[in-house]
């Protein structure tokens, strides 16, 4: 058992950092402002802190995977963001990693191979 | 409202590089009056302002967020950096007292002690190592900056050339680079030296100002000995490993150096020296002095490589008698 709180914290952290960059991507077909975003993935069950979500779609930018532009017809200039063709292709490889893994997480788990 | 929410902005801003720092910080204030317009759609109170601020957590660390790692020097550069500065601090220090000397040869101070004269000495030698320190820093920093990259100047990765755990016979490939830098700029000062008939500080052939004569044929042989260290250690650099005899061999070499330098630099020194500030004469042993930076030279390396020495040689023997 984990000796405090914030190590626990930390690990959940930890494993939640790669699926969050995948989560992301996988809303991102339709052009969305970050924080209609984290209301989309709230509702589907996963909560991401603002702190989290708003830096990450800048660096998800700057490596290419999503596109920006501002919206300056609206009552206040707003960013919305989309997943570029190179993005696409991501997100279909790190699906299909995700599936691969998450059988071999369950079976791990489960216990069905354990000698 | 806004207020509040742009001192926020401000003081994320203040973290962040100037080419990117309007444009995070117009989107930082979009996405946080979103939030705030989602969650108090009438005009939220400062207590509410400041939740969702707080939600966001604090600037500095908002900031960091948004880039990537800096380092002044970062976990690849480190090493070199503390190899440098350890060698620099001990030699840079060295050159400075002996430009100090050089100086009052040149110029003897009127009526001074030689205690306020060997304080102000040592205040210059921590002068030139305090700069020489921000100097290294701040190239590496540039380094650091500009991302040069750290693997051009060394070998690619092999697991098979990993050195052998505790053997003391592994080559320090830092080391012996270091060293070789570090030689051939002196050599190139001992051959003006040559040229000019004695030391100075002027190192315009043309004009070698102040010279104090030296024996020529000791610095002959202490541009050779220097010259034959460079070679040996680059050729034990090829090799991968010292072997008794060339261990034995540097370390004559070393001990050789000391006494070419003895003639060359402390024996001339002083004598310029006392005779330019005849109080330094006060000072119990001083006309000791280049004899006994030899002999403590002499005995620290004798003592250093010599337990280098019979490491490797147990180190050896007991391969031997493992293969056998």
């Amino acid at each position: 058992m984990p000796d405090s709180d914030e190590h626990l914290d930390n690990l959940r952290l930890e494993l939640r950092r790669g699926i969050v960059v995948l989560a992301v991507l996988s809303q991102m077909d339709t052009a969305r402002y970050g924080y209609s975003l984290i209301q989309q993935l709230a509702a589907q069950g996963l909560d991401i802190e603002e702190g989290t979500l708003y830096p990450l779609l800048r660096r998800l930018e700057k490596q290419g995977l999503l596109e920006s532009e501002w919206e300056v017809g609206e009552a206040r200039p707003r960013k919305y963001y989309k997943i570029s063709p190179s993005g696409r292709e991501v997100l279909a490889l790190l699906s299909a990693d995700w599936f691969e893994m998450a059988e071999v997480m369950r079976r791990i788990l489960q216990g069905e191979n354990r000698g | 409202m806004a207020e509040l929410i742009e001192r926020y902005v401000h003081q994320v801003g203040r973290y962040l590089s100037s080419d990117e720092r309007a444009e995070i910080e117009a989107e930082l204030r979009s996405q946080i009056q979103d939030q705030l317009e989602d969650r108090y759609p009438d005009a939220p109170t400062p207590s509410e302002i400041a939740a969702v601020l707080s939600e966001l957590g604090d600037p500095r660390k908002m900031a960091v967020s948004y880039g990537s790692q800096q380092y002044l020097v970062g976990p690849e550069l480190y090493p070199f950096l503390i190899m440098v500065l350890r060698r620099g601090l001990f030699i840079i220090p060295t050159i400075a007292i002996f430009i100090a000397i050089f100086q009052i040869i040149s110029a003897p101070p009127a009526d001074q002690g030689w205690l306020s004269l060997i304080f102000g000495i040592a205040f210059g030698a921590a002068q030139a190592a305090l700069i020489f320190g921000a100097v290294v820093v701040g190239i590496f920093a540039l380094i650091q900056h500009f991302g040069v990259a750290v693997e051009a100047f060394g070998k690619p990765f092999n697991p098979l050339e990993l050195p052998e755990v505790g053997d003391p016979a592994a080559v320090d490939r830092l080391e012996i680079w270091f060293g070789t830098v570090i030689g051939v700029p002196f050599m190139l000062a001992v051959l003006h030296f040559l040229r000019v008939g004695g030391l100075t500080l002027s190192f315009n052939p043309a004009d070698p100002a102040n010279i104090i004569p030296v024996p020529a044929l000791w610095l002959v042989i202490l541009l050779i000995n220097t010259l034959v260290i460079i070679i040996l250690n680059l050729l034990v650099l090829r090799r991968g490993r010292w072997g008794v005899k060339a261990w034995i061999l540097e370390t004559l070499l070393e001990l050789f150096g000391m006494i070419a330098l003895y003639f060359v630099l402390y024996v001339p020194l002083l004598q310029r020296l006392l005779a330019a500030v005849p109080a330094l004469n006060d000072i119990p042993l001083i006309t000791a002095a280049p004899e006994m930076i030899v002999v403590v030279g002499a005995a620290i390396t004798l003592a250093a490589r010599g337990n280098t020495l019979a490491s490797i040689i147990a180190y050896q023997q007991g391969r031997r008698s493992q293969k056998s």
